[in-house]
């Protein structure tokens, strides 16, 4: 039975432990309030980026200070605030909650829980706002962040404390390849934090149980605003989101972080700009949209060994419209970071999956970062595929091709094949050593050209269940010595004679062809 | 921010007060800057006095120490 006297006894220790605010608050009076904005007459100390306080409990962020007014952008109570009412300044910027406690919930970009789990107790915060470490804090990008994809780990590598883009059109795989991203990370000692600026929430959920599923909620933290949430929490949203990510960089540890997507926090911030009144420039974005997007990627770092060590390393996700990325967003994001992954949608629905356009996608600093076995065997790789695709152009004019030719291109398509790889299949380091290795030898001249990904699946398998021996061997810090290639050929071989579903399909595809 | 300006306050309080606190809020508000004062009689404050000084208010009224509590519990 309920206790009324405890409920009564909770109550009054609860009343006690209300703090008020100080009496002498600095306060405006709202002037005019519409879409979202409010414009206040006096408030006349208050901090650009103040938190603001309105009577009844609603917030606002301080924006515009003008001569005589001060423009702020409200969290909520958009239809619950009027004219007159008044508002108070709290002295201090937004702050966003951290802890570990964060880890495996999903919440707002003040820190308040939307997951109905646990309420949280962690007091700790951090401003959302905070100046990028210096450069004599920054350490070398020496250590591989492992995608698990085989074409971005091979080609466009990786290393903890970079800041790589995923770009490309709506429905090429982008959030994708971010999700498998934080997959891989799962024995890897990364903490990952997904950002979700003005998704929909379905696709959110999809993503929460995905990772769930996998169990890698316990290392990923949601910072989440949806597409329906009030302009300013999306606009906020990856600078909380990094905030939660420098507490674990400065405490040694490395983080990946995914913002998806930064064109739909231009746009975020592009209405707040507008309605603020502030002067359009190209796109109608504000003048200061370049550095939205700078301050917040260089926050990401990898930080020297006197400073821990910790690293963030940057993901951000961008929405190209057709194709075209001399657009004015995707242009200034790909000028920021340190390369990018450029996915194209004829690619895609042509079954090349991830759909990596290897051309036009490149890692600046990443290279340094990559394991020395994979290094070393994927250094010819781009240059083959390269070659493969003018010859493959080339081809299409002519039909007689000598056998020399033809080899070529059976070999690249085969490599074009090894490339491809399911969503949520994930190669370790090892499993990519043995797919570069068998693809670029003789022997998958041996493999019908169909059969290449089926192949490459049932290989790894292989492998694991009758020469588990062999991943023993293989160092991945080193390059790969003759000895060890020939050996992992021989087992390639060995498989090729064994598996009965390709001999039986090898004749039927030579007379196909 | 120092005001250089003439400013009235205006003080509002729940019922009338005696001559006493009169002068005690005149001297609270002549060392904020402000010139005269100006008293509003408002019963929906419940209790309390709230003064405003230009742009600096001084809530101490029953209203907002309950609206406090409201949010919090």
């Amino acid at each position: 039975m309920v206790n009324v006297k405890e409920i009564g006894k909770d109550l009054i220790k609860k009343i006690n432990d209300v703090r008020p605010p100080a009496d002498d608050r600095a306060c405006g009076k709202i002037i005019s309030s519409g879409d979202g904005i409010i414009h206040i007459s006096g408030l006349h100390g208050v901090k650009y980026n103040e938190l603001l306080e309105i009577r009844g409990g609603y917030r606002a962020l301080a924006l515009n200070l003008e001569h005589d007014s001060v423009g702020a952008v409200l969290f909520s109570g958009e239809d619950k605030v009027g004219c007159g009412d008044f508002v108070y300044s709290t002295g201090e910027t937004a702050h966003m909650r951290v802890g570990e406690e964060l880890l495996g919930r999903i919440v707002d970009p003040l820190g308040q829980p939307l997951d109905g789990l646990a309420e949280l107790t962690s007091t700790e915060t951090r401003p959302v706002e905070f100046p990028a470490p210096a450069i004599m804090d920054r350490g070398k990008v020496n250590t591989p962040l492992q995608t698990g994809i085989l074409a971005i780990d091979s080609m466009i590598p990786i290393g903890r404390g970079q800041r790589e883009l995923i770009i490309g059109d709506r429905q090429t795989g982008k959030t994708a390849i971010a999700v498998d991203t934080i997959l891989n990370q799962k024995d890897e000692n990364v903490i990952c934090i997904y950002v979700s600026i003005g998704q929909k929430a379905s696709s959110l959920a999809k993503i929460v149980n995905t990772l769930r599923t996998a169990g890698a909620l316990e290392y990923t933290s949601i910072v989440c605003s949806t597409a329906d949430d009030p302009v300013p929490m999306q606009y906020l949203a990856p600078y909380s989101g990094c905030a939660l990510a420098e507490y674990f960089m400065y405490r040694g540890k490395d983080v990946l972080i995914v913002y998806d997507d930064l064109s739909k926090h231009a746009v975020a911030y592009r209405t707040m700009s507008l309605l603020l009144n502030r002067p359009a420039g190209r796109e109608a974005y504000p003048g200061d949209v370049f550095y939205l997007h700078s301050r917040l990627l260089e926050r990401a770092a990898k930080l020297s060994e006197e400073k821990g060590g910790g690293s963030i390393t940057a993901i951000p996700i961008v929405e190209t419209l057709a194709g075209d990325i001399s657009a004015y967003i995707p242009t200034n994001v790909i000028s920021i970071t340190d390369g990018q992954i450029y996915l194209e949608s004829e690619l895609f629905n042509s079954g090349v999956r991830p759909a990596v356009n290897v051309g036009l996608s490149v890692s600046r600093v990443g290279g340094s970062a990559q394991r020395a076995s994979i290094r070393n065997i994927s250094g010819q790789l781009r240059v083959n595929l390269a070659q493969y695709r003018e010859l493959a152009i080339f081809m299409q004019f002519g039909s007689d091709l000598d056998a020399e030719t033809q080899k070529m291109l059976s070999r690249g398509a085969k490599m074009t094949d090894t490339l491809k790889q399911r969503q949520y299949l994930n190669y370790s380091v090892r499993d990519m050593l043995v797919l570069l290795t068998v693809s670029q030898s003789d022997l998958v001249d041996k493999i019908p050209e169909k059969k290449i990904v089926a192949f490459n699946e049932g290989l790894l398998d292989y492998i694991r269940a009758n020469h588990a021996s062999l991943y023993g061997e293989i160092d991945i810090d080193k390059k790969l010595s003759e000895e060890l290639k020939n050996k992992i050929l021989s087992v390639a071989e060995e498989y090729i004679n064994c598996s009965v579903g390709i001999e039986q399909s090898a004749p039927a595809a030579a007379s196909g062809a | 921010m120092k005001k250089a300006d003439i400013v009235s306050a205006a003080v509002t309080l729940a019922m009338d007060v005696d001559a006493e606190t009169r002068q005690k809020i005149e001297a609270f508000c002549k060392v904020r800057g402000a010139a005269r004062v100006v008293y509003t009689i408002d019963k929906s404050i419940l209790g309390g006095i709230v003064i405003q000084i230009g742009d600096d208010i001084y809530d101490g009224s029953l209203l907002s120490k309950i609206d406090t509590v409201r949010q919090s519990i």
